[in-house]
């Protein structure tokens, strides 16, 4: 591929911020000063109480390629964002752009509350660059894509979160840029516009580099061919979208702080929760059976009960669930253990803990809970982009 | 061929000279912006306000019926000693001292204004300036009205030379504009700046012959010359009176500082937005 194609370019991108507000002010004013006399640059050191918000940031990005920019908060995903934009200059290092770039690292940036969404789809589109013409030619397009007919002669300040975010969006889809920079902006709105957001971000894609910053891990996996993560400022780039969202959920996990959490209302009690006969910290094979089990008593007043099963992901998504059969599981009066037996298990190669909940078959009430429970890891050779694998055989044949 | 674009450190401080070449680009090619958000912000501004344009006009004739009662007392009287009736005259410099201190202001406050904007959109922020030091030029429009009504009045009749004001207010547009972006950027930093000129910018109204004529004795008169305002007014009132100027040199003067004001400022304020933006 030539050169030609590489839109986005970084080379040792570095930018420092203060964490003193007063210290700050000081710095900005010599800073300030040093600009106009036109003193050399001294961006390699550190001041007192400065740190490196970004560090000897590298990568580059062609067109028509998505990369996912993800981090913990504070990893400085937004920084880099705003260096690529040209809002930030960088202190260090050299960013290179081409084409026409649309960052929509705040929707609505620019909305007047008081004006109507009709007044402001004018201002927006100036704002990001599009002449009167082009915008005039647009703006039914643009009200149709927001699905906000009803809504585009109200001023603003009385929409929604969601119709908001789909006015914003819908101008900058109308951009054709050739980089798109994406802020965690498909959070809000319901899944069915995200799904027009998906659309129409493939589409601009076709022509463009885009980069992508989100916590949806699902979102990332399906709109990044590959990732960048960020930790503390330092850049590590994953071409395999799923390696690079492992290492962010290990950057990101605290589950050595998070306990299992429980509740009953006497009702019922739960012992010896098991996975494949251990406590905690099993391993399971992708692909092989798992057992769950617990021992189960129930006090006499109460006959039937459902139990249901969570398998819980580092992303805070259940992945999986199961739920006793229809008739319920009968109080014997005595302790009961209960099996849960999947034959081959399809969960993606990742760390899981479960959630186990106890219902009343008869009045539907919950009886007991426990989240956070019998923290297993499964292994195999797949990597986690979807959090299920499918454990299907490939087959190869010439045709014709 | 696509455009590229490069981002580095100093990399405004090494472009030099050439950076005002992409400044005047920059303004020519985000006109059409700053026009939305003048109108944006005028539109905002009166939805709100069952009179809407009359606020405009009710301080200034505040001010000036306030003015003429002091004038009236005795021992004042000094005060009424103006180039033309007192009511013309005062309500005509106040509103080319208000033309002046709004669009500093505005000037001034438009990067706090834009808020938002600043941090999370990259476009030349002048635009923002621009659109801000629209506001007061409208107000100035709109209080020429009752000014042309009470000149009209008092047969106050100006020679045709004063259709020339237009361009001979220009140095109060620039000087606000050059010291108004610089103050912007400090504000960004540290108030204290912005919070003291703005309190001495109070008092010029008295250090400006608005609410009195010009002085005639030393050394009173060094506010003619001294206040870069003065000449201005000066000579707009000249223009309204006599059909000529009064004193070219000051109020050349007077329109080299402005010119050079405005150039610092600019260029100042292009040269610290990045260091701005990181401050929002």
């Amino acid at each position: 591929m030539s050169d030609e194609q590489v839109l986005i370019r970084l080379e040792g991108v570095s930018k420092k911020f203060c964490r003193s507000f007063k210290r700050s002010m000081f710095y900005a004013g010599t800073d300030l000063a040093q600009s106009l006399v036109g003193a050399p640059p001294r961006g390699n050191t550190l001041r007192k109480k400065e740190f490196w918000a970004l560090e000897d940031v590298s990568f580059e990005v062609r067109r028509g390629e998505c990369l996912g920019l993800i981090g913990a908060n504070g990893a400085g995903k937004s920084t880099l964002l705003k260096v690529l934009n040209g809002i930030m200059q960088p202190d260090r290092g050299r960013v290179t752009m081409r084409g026409r770039v649309c960052a929509l690292i705040e929707l609505g940036a620019g909305f007047h509350p008081l004006l109507t969404g009709r007044e402001n789809i004018y201002i927006n589109g100036a704002v990001l660059g599009l002449s009167k013409a082009e915008i005039a030619r647009k703006v039914d397009e643009i009200i149709a894509f927001a699905e906000l007919e009803d809504a585009i002669d109200t001023p603003v300040k009385y929409y929604s979160s969601g119709m908001y975010v789909r006015l914003g969006f819908a101008i900058a889809a109308q951009m054709e840029p050739d980089v798109l920079l994406l802020d965690e902006i498909l959070a809000v709105g319901d899944p069915g516009f995200r799904a027009k957001c998906y659309d129409a971000i493939y589409g601009i894609l076709r022509n463009a580099a885009v980069i992508f910053v989100s916590h949806a891990m699902a979102h990332v996996s399906r709109m990044c061919g590959n990732v960048v993560l960020l930790d503390k400022g330092k850049a590590c780039r994953f071409q395999n979208t799923g390696e690079g969202i492992v290492a962010y959920l290990d950057s990101v996990d605290r589950s050595a702080l998070v306990g299992e959490m429980q509740y009953s209302n006497g009702q019922a009690e739960i012992q010896g929760i098991r996975v494949n006969g251990a406590a905690a910290g099993e391993t399971v094979v992708l692909g092989e059976p798992l057992d769950v089990s617990f021992d189960l008593s129930l006090a006499p007043e109460v006959q039937r009960v459902t139990v249901m099963v969570l398998v819980v992901a580092r992303s805070q998504q259940a992945v999986a669930a199961a739920r006793s059969g229809d008739g319920g599981i009968a109080n014997t009066g005595g302790r009961q253990r209960i099996t849960l037996h999947v034959p081959a298990l399809c969960l993606s190669p990742e760390r899981y803990a479960l959630a186990i909940a106890v219902f009343d078959a008869a009045r539907l009430n919950q009886l007991l809970w426990y989240h956070n429970v019998c923290p297993f890891r499964v292994e195999g050779e797949a990597t986690y982009v979807a959090p299920t694998t499918l454990l299907g055989n490939w087959t190869v044949e010439p045709v014709g | 061929m696509l455009p590229v674009t490069v981002y580095e450190p100093w990399g405004l401080q090494r472009e030099g000279w050439r950076i005002w070449g992409r400044m005047f680009r920059d303004l020519v090619a985000y006109r059409e912006l700053a026009v939305r958000l003048f109108v944006r912000d005028l539109t905002a501004r009166y939805r709100q306000s069952w009179l809407g344009y009359v606020w405009a006009v009710v301080p200034q004739l505040v001010i000036v019926s306030a003015f003429w009662y002091v004038s009236s007392l005795r021992g004042l009287e000094a005060l009424r000693e103006t180039p033309y009736h007192y009511i013309a005259y005062a309500l005509w410099g106040l509103g080319v001292w208000q033309l002046f201190l709004g669009s500093y202001r505005a000037a001034a406050g438009s990067l706090q204004q834009g808020g938002a904007m600043v941090k999370k959109i990259n476009f030349p922020k002048e635009t923002l300036v621009l659109a801000a030091m629209g506001q007061p030029l409208f107000d100035f429009l709109v209080r020429l009205i009752p000014i042309v009504i009470v000149f009209a009045w008092f047969r106050v009749l100006p020679c045709w030379p004063a259709v020339f004001i237009p361009i001979v207010l220009l140095p109060l547009l620039f000087m606000a504009a050059g010291f108004g972006m610089i103050m912007g950027v400090l504000n960004t930093i540290v108030m204290d700046v912005g919070n003291v000129v703005g309190m001495l910018l109070g008092f010029g109204v008295m250090l400006t012959p608005v609410l009195y004529g010009p002085p005639q004795q030393w050394p009173l008169v060094l506010v003619n010359i001294l206040n870069p305002v003065s000449p201005v007014l000066i000579a707009t009132n000249d223009l309204i009176l006599h059909g000529r100027l009064g004193s070219p040199a000051t109020l050349a003067m007077s329109a080299l500082f402005s010119v050079l004001a405005l150039g610092v400022g600019w260029r100042f304020f292009r040269l610290a937005l990045p260091r701005v933006a990181e401050r929002f």
